[in-house]
């Protein structure tokens, strides 16, 4: 145990000692990326950068930085910024994808990232086989899978399509799949990247009365999304971030209004 | 490193999940489907035997299985480390956008070829039989071959994978590496057949004492020496634990440079 918890303070992450309501707490999180050039990669970009210093310089800049936030259970919280506010990076800093490079983010609850829908889908592979692939990324077993399978089926209304490879699929028909399985999973704690508005009508509303259960019974819900109305409409709590730092946070109508006007 | 052990335990559905991914999509929509699988080896052991048994005048059915016993392990590492070069940067998705234990995919290589090594070692003793090269006790190393070349293939596998994260050059560099490799490596020829001075630089072939316990038992009937073997595992746990520590010490910047 102290092994494991050791190796996951290393990653920036602290293991609850007790199994707590689902809750995650960031602590002046900062990411920094590299901008690399294409040619830093390759051994003649890096011999290359050794003589000219000129090509040796690698900009660095802050995606995030001196991020403070607790989300707790029941919170549905939206995330709305300009493109390049550091939205997808804090997704990904709560989804354990990338560890910060400074300070902490903590995660209890079973955590169901569903980033940029279908993407973990292999297309050569059926409908059927995708559900126990992705089930396996969320360390679900076959016979976990086996059970779910008949409410996957019918909520992604795919029927016959189930069987065929997902190359054949439209992009919709690929979300409402990918909807389905996540929903299924029983997420303690679901981000959702810009998901819910893929699908026609009927099928969003469907996704929206589902992901309304879902909170209802305890989860945390973390949505990044363009469409201001859905964030006013949905969510109990918004931030708008700008340029990496939080810059606004509160009621979901009070940021829209407040992004709307800055944006202006 | 324990705890990095303890998460694949954790996550061993997914390995077998995307392992039979990986088998299933391989010749899906080919008329013969796994069968290539059998069929690879074997057109290569007719072609190349021919060839070079016509070549040097040897005996086809002598050389043909010298020959065979050296390729199969030989591929083995061959297709799995330059396979293992490129899964990290060709699995960008499972990198950036969810979480899975990077360690999955370079063993999952492993793992996958490992089929491939397994039928082309039952068609190694189907072809000893069949030139009537009588199928020894010493056939009992076998096993223990496949096991220290599978650690050296995982090892150099997880190294490579970061390598390539940081220099995309290194894949092309290490696929033709391997190629000269092979001619290095005495598959095609007898080391015997190498002058004193020449083969003992030849003789500092990392890959060597893997090929020779297969050859031993395959070719020559016999028993790997003990030096051999004690090579060969020392080697494939120093790869190991190089490629382990290299790997996990990196993995969380791949990141940044996908």
């Amino acid at each position: 145990m102290q092994a494991t918890e050791k190796a996951e303070a290393r990653r920036g992450r602290e293991v609850p000692l007790e199994a707590a309501a689902p809750k995650i707490v960031l602590e002046n999180v900062g990411v920094r990326y590299k901008l690399l050039t294409e040619d830093q990669r390759t051994i003649k970009g890096r011999l290359l950068g050794l003589v000219s210093s000129a090509s040796s310089i690698s900009g660095e800049f802050w995606a995030i930085r001196n991020m403070n936030l607790t989300i707790k259970r029941g919170d549905v919280l939206g995330i709305i910024g300009a493109n390049g506010s550091g939205k997808s990076t804090l997704l990904r800093v709560i989804s354990s994808i990338i560890t910060p490079s400074e300070g902490r983010c903590t995660v209890s609850g079973r955590l169901t990232p569903l980033l940029e829908l279908g993407g973990a889908f292999n297309v050569e592979l059926t409908g059927r086989e995708n559900t126990f692939l992705l089930g396996a990324i969320y360390q679900k077993t076959r016979e976990e899978m086996s059970e779910l399978l008949p409410r996957i089926i019918s909520f992604s209304e795919l029927g016959p399509f189930f069987d065929v490879p997902i190359k054949t699929y439209s992009a919709g028909m690929v979300a409402r799949l990918a909807f389905a399985i996540f929903t299924q999973l029983q997420p303690e704690i679901l981000v959702v990247d810009e998901v819910l508005s893929v699908g026609d009508e009927h099928f969003q509303k469907k996704s929206l009365m589902r992901t309304k259960k879902l909170i209802e019974h305890g989860s945390i819900v973390v949505i990044v999304s363009h469409n201001l109305e859905l964030i006013g409409q949905f969510c109990n709590r918004a931030i708008l971030l700008s340029g990496g730092r939080l810059a606004a946070e509160g009621r979901p109508g009070e940021v829209v209004a407040r992004y709307r006007r800055e944006s202006l | 490193m324990l705890s990095s052990l303890r998460e694949l335990v954790q996550y061993r559905e997914f390995l077998a999940q995307f392992i039979l991914q990986q088998l299933k999509t391989r010749y899906r929509g080919s008329v013969l489907g796994f069968l290539w699988t059998l069929l690879n080896p074997l057109l290569v052991i007719l072609l190349l035997s021919f060839v070079f048994s016509y070549i040097n005048n040897w005996d086809l059915r002598t050389f043909g299985l010298y020959f065979f016993s050296g390729y199969v392990p030989f591929m083995f590492f061959s297709t799995a480390t330059n396979a293992g070069a490129g899964v990290i940067v060709g699995n960008p998705f499972y990198m950036t956008r969810i979480y899975v234990p990077r360690l999955i995919f370079p063993l999952a290589v492993v793992a996958v070829n490992g089929i491939d090594l397994g039928v082309g070692l039952a068609l190694l003793m189907v072809l000893a039989l069949l030139v009537g090269s009588p199928v020894t006790a010493a056939w009992a190393s076998v096993p223990v071959g496949v096991l220290l070349l599978a650690l050296f293939t995982a090892g150099l596998c997880l190294l490579f994978s970061a390598t390539t994260v940081f220099l995309r050059d290194f894949q092309y560099l290490w696929g033709n590496l391997t190629f000269l490799l092979f001619f290095l490596c005495p598959i095609l020829y007898p080391m015997e057949r190498i002058p004193p001075g020449v083969r003992q630089y030849l003789r500092l072939n990392p890959l060597l004492p893997f090929l020779q316990i297969f050859q031993e038992a395959a070719f020559y009937g016999r028993l790997p020496s003990a030096q051999t073997v004690s090579q060969a595992a020392l080697l494939a746990v120093a790869a190991a634990l190089l490629g382990w520590a290299v790997f996990v010490r990196n993995e969380r910047r791949f990141y940044l440079y996908l």
